[in-house]
């Protein structure tokens, strides 16, 4: 048995796949299954354009029918992947809840056992209100929102953004917490948090430390569910930053970090996508990089899945197209 | 924050020359722009010409003069010394007048580029030109002698090592067949003369001791010389089990390559599985070169792709001002 593969000991990952590269995670799964070699659970996360959706740019626009969503689910399922739905928009009101697509999704989702990231509590209670047993994260942009910014609503002191972890871990089944916090808080005092098992910390931010402009970046990014050719210009502070400063100011997480955060108790990591315009080959070479321990032998196993990967793109296009 | 280079000094030799040098030039570039110190790189490679071996070139043409110097300036500009692959193992008299394949030998003896070569006989002919030039012994040497039905003797270490100190008296640097580096350099690198002049090929996938390997330089080589040329091969490796193949190929660890820098290893070696695939040869050579967690993912995994197609479109920028002057 072939176990010494993965680089972190974690039992899950959620990767920013679902409606964009899923099969990037089912040549993952079948190679490794060639391999025998046994994966840690994976959900991925996504969503396509519909009102409901957060900050990240969908892939599919347009409205899909029932076996679009079914073919979709089943696809991920088979892969023993859950697929989790990205519904972070940051401006939920009451009259959005009625809306008919999103509702559409919703229900076939809940058939299939999706999981759910979240911003807006209405939206958490809606959905749990349909089926208590859905889980439900409370997305990052929500600690985001609160400690960074022009419009924060406090300073990120230890205190203030543990107690607030603390209070979301009431309301939500895990919780992902800002990667300056985990990095920093978490590696050293994991105490303070009342159910480490249900963190989720996200590994491979770019960003600068507290970037003031996130949560409009986030905003911006977030009207392109609902306008498709949405043309307002955004600069992101890292563009006009040096690299040797960038180098060393970004929320990557080094190994000895991530090592350190599973050693006291954390369970799930998570990747962040890097947009919509990145190939697929691209994205799988950057989460291989996270996943896997690239050396020896493990390398004849990593040369398999990118071999495999256009096999699988091919695949997963019959698959979403049959009727 | 981990130092990004895998190993200490050592002098890479990758497989990239005309096939896709670009790909150093974006991590050489980005490496520099981190104010970071690169790795000492070799790039080998040839375009198609009569010497050439078991590489598929991917530059077919013929090459003016202005470009091929164009390109030797664009590799020396990164650091990198370029290493002529004329690795043909049927070099004949009739060969040696080929009168492209001189013309590129003597505009690469001009920018002091290195040589890799199969044939005594195209050694000393270019030795013969310039004395001073490094020519390194190709490892299709050592798999012609020790392997396949032909093979002229048993790869026991005493005839390996044997073998490659004689090479070390002829050539500059010689590079050892991995089943040697991997399972016998470590426990007898005393019986070497020379092992800083010793070159360790890491990533080869092929199985132990491949019967075949003769063969499949054979088709290679006529790929690149016979036109319309039929291959009708079969690996050794296609039909065998995961598991199997797992166990079973040349790919040297990193507790191996320390171990070999240790006992004085200074050569390392890439080949290259996908040259047509440009970011899986990027990101095999950067995980083979640099260590790649935390801030040095980002410098590299990440920014690679889009740097290969920046330096792509310099690189042509570069190559058309030449081409078109006006």
């Amino acid at each position: 048995m072939i176990n010494n593969i993965f680089k972190f000991k974690n039992q899950e990952w959620v990767l920013p796949l679902l409606f964009q590269y899923d099969a990037i995670w089912a040549t993952i799964h079948n190679t490794l299954k060639d391999f025998s070699v046994e994966l840690p659970k994976a959900s991925l996360f996504g969503s396509p354009s519909i009102l409901w959706a957060g900050g990240r740019v969908p892939r599919l626009y347009g409205k899909f029918n029932r076996k679009f969503f079914t073919n979709w689910f089943s696809y991920v399922v088979e892969h023993n992947a859950t697929p989790t739905l990205t519904f972070t928009s940051t401006k939920i009101t009451k009259e959005d809840l009625k809306d008919e697509y999103a509702n559409f999704i919703l229900d076939i989702a809940l058939e299939f056992n999706c999981n759910f990231i979240v911003y807006s509590d209405i939206l958490k209670d809606y959905i749990k209100e349909k089926k208590p047993e859905a889980k439900i994260t409370a997305s990052v942009i929500k600690a985001n929102c609160r400690f960074q910014g022009p419009n924060r609503i406090e300073e990120p002191t230890i205190e203030n953004e543990t107690n607030y972890y603390n209070k979301l871990l009431k309301e939500y089944d895990i919780v992902v917490v800002r990667p300056e916090y985990s990095e920093k808080t978490l590696a050293e005092n994991p105490n303070l948090i009342d159910d480490l098992s249900r963190i989720e910390v996200l590994i491979n931010q770019p960003c600068i430390r507290n970037c003031p402009k996130m949560p409009e970046h986030y905003h911006y990014l977030q009207n392109y569910n609902t306008m498709p050719n949405y043309g307002d210009s955004f600069r992101c502070i890292r563009m006009d930053m040096e690299s040797s400063v960038l180098y060393k100011n970004n929320l990557i997480h080094e190994k000895e970090t991530v090592e350190k955060l599973i050693e006291n108790g954390i369970n799930i990591l998570k990747l962040q996508g890097r947009g919509t315009a990145i190939s697929t080959l691209d994205l799988l070479l950057i989460l291989m990089d996270n996943i896997f321990i690239k050396d020896g032998n493990n390398q004849i196993i990593l040369n398999s899945i990118t071999d495999n990967l256009e096999y699988e793109i091919n695949n997963l296009n019959q698959t979403i197209n049959r009727q | 924050m981990t130092d990004i280079n895998k190993y200490k000094n050592i002098t890479w030799n990758l497989p990239l020359l005309f096939q896709a040098d670009i790909i150093w030039g974006a991590i050489y570039n980005k490496i520099k722009s981190y104010n970071l110190e690169p790795p000492k790189v070799n790039l080998y490679g040839t375009p198609a010409q009569r010497w050439i071996g078991g590489t598929i070139p991917r530059v077919k043409e013929k090459l003016q003069k202005n470009v091929l110097y164009e390109h030797f300036k664009y590799v020396k500009e990164m650091e990198a010394t370029p290493i002529l692959d004329f690795t043909s193992t049927r070099i004949t008299e009739e060969d040696l007048k080929d009168e492209y394949a001189n013309y590129i030998l003597d505009i690469a003896l001009e920018f002091d580029c290195n040589f890799m070569v199969h044939s005594d006989f195209l050694k000393d002919y270019i030795k013969e030109k310039k004395p001073s030039v490094k020519i390194i012994s190709s490892h299709t040497k050592p798999v012609y002698r020790f392997q396949g039905p032909n093979r002229i003797e048993e790869p026991t270490i005493e005839n390996e090592t044997n073998y490659y100190n004689k090479l070390l008296k002829e050539y500059d640097i010689v590079v050892v067949r991995p089943e040697y580096s991997k399972y016998t350099l470590l426990k007898n690198s005393n019986l070497i003369d020379d092992i800083s002049r010793i070159e360790v090929l890491i990533n080869q996938p092929c199985t132990i001791n491949c019967p075949k390997m003769p063969e499949h330089f054979m088709h290679l080589e006529n790929i690149s010389k016979i036109p319309n040329y039929c291959v009708n091969f079969e690996c050794t490796r296609s039909n065998m089990p995961p598991a199997v193949l797992y166990e079973n190929n040349l790919i040297h660890n990193d507790k191996t390559i320390n171990s070999l820098i240790n006992i004085g290893v200074k050569n390392l070696m890439q080949i290259s599985r996908q040259i047509d695939a440009p970011p899986i040869t990027a990101s095999e050579t950067i995980q083979n070169m640099f260590n790649t967690d935390g801030s040095n993912h980002l410098l590299l995994t990440e920014t690679i792709p889009h740097a290969i197609q920046d330096e792509i479109a310099k690189y042509n920028q570069r190559i058309n001002k030449i081409l078109n002057p006006n």
